[in-house]
């Protein structure tokens, strides 16, 4: 249920809060599910995204970089526990 | 004889994995092409979660002491006196174009990464891609990716963005460059006489007030400062802001 929440919190979060909020939401989020990073970052670029405010998607990007790092941080936790 | 075991390498994703992370590229291809051949598509959507924040946003500011609010209320009201007599005759001596189109600002920073305003209103308003935002006066942006009912404004204190623009009363020229957040910097020759608290300008119809010089930065080893500037208008608390045609320089 709270893993539930946490990743429509961090879905909804940018439209809610502000940026340092939603990357503390989406970096917690991420542990439980990797990819809402990436899909966080994809949402916050279709909405706020303009090539005249910044060269590159930064959000998608931080996101996508975000979502590995979760994936590996999981990998080695599920890994810790079948080996502990 | 020895039994040998082979480890079989595991593959970083499975098949299922594989398949599931082609979808999602696809889904975002599809995203992407759909955000730049329709940019007001997505603003529509998001618009009832960002009145939503605005309004979330509205019911915190309302915890505020009464009695404070009642001498804010009275001191308000001898202001809005005093402004509405200087607006009718400001009115009175304008016209039409320079007043611009009054946009409803929808979102603005810290609630996007980039410094950037969505706007509520679009082509259907009569806005167009290039025209100037002012907040009370003060120019703050450009208009980006306008749709029927809303715009993007690319703030130009946009991280990275550069404009050309001019430093004190003896109008030295600089670039601005956005650093986020609102804030700009510019580097300027360290004999240029620039001091704190020098208006900077940037081009408009004449010279525009945009912000003010808060710290200058210089080496002994550099022949250049660095300057640090605040705006004038804060991005943070725009609710509106008034849209003009660009002036052509």
């Amino acid at each position: 249920m709270m893993k539930g929440v946490l990743v429509v919190a961090a879905l909804l979060s940018p439209f809610l809060f502000p940026f340092a909020v939603t990357l503390v939401l989406v970096a917690a989020a991420s542990i439980v599910f990797p990819p809402i990073a990436l899909i966080s970052g994809i949402v916050t670029d279709l909405a706020y995204y303009t090539p005249a405010a910044s060269f590159l998607p930064v959000a998608s990007i931080s996101g996508l970089l975000i979502s590995v790092v979760a994936l590996f941080v999981r990998r080695f936790l599920k890994a810790r526990i079948i080996g502990g | 004889m020895k039994t040998q075991y082979f480890r079989r390498p595991k593959s970083f994703l499975s098949p299922q994995q594989s398949i599931v992370a082609i979808g999602a590229g696809v889904i975002i291809l599809i995203l992407i092409v759909l955000r730049l051949a329709l940019p007001g598509v997505f603003t529509a959507l998001f618009t009832p979660l960002w009145n939503l924040g605005n309004f979330f946003t509205g019911q915190a500011h309302r915890t505020e002491d009464a009695a404070t609010l009642e001498a804010r209320v009275l001191a308000l009201e001898a202001e809005n006196e005093t402004l509405r007599n200087e607006n009718r005759a400001l009115t009175e001596n304008s016209d039409d174009e320079t007043r611009g189109i009054v946009a409803g600002v929808v979102a603005r920073p810290p609630l996007s990464p980039y410094d950037v305003l969505i706007l509520g209103e679009g082509t259907d308003q009569g806005l167009y891609e290039g025209m100037q935002a002012f907040s009370k006066g003060i120019p703050v942006g450009t208009l980006e990716s306008v749709s029927a009912g809303s715009a993007r404004v690319a703030l130009y204190s946009s991280s990275g963005r550069a404009t050309e623009g001019w430093v004190g009363e003896a109008r030295v020229p600089i670039t601005l460059y956005g650093l986020g957040g609102g804030a700009f910097q510019a580097d300027v020759p360290r004999e240029s006489g620039v001091v704190e608290g020098d208006m900077v300008y940037i081009p408009g119809p004449g010279a525009l007030p945009m912000g003010v010089v808060v710290a200058i930065e210089s080496n002994a080893s550099s022949p250049r400062s660095l300057v640090r500037i605040r705006p004038m208008a804060n991005p943070f608390t725009m609710t509106s802001v008034s849209v003009v045609a660009a002036p052509s320089l």
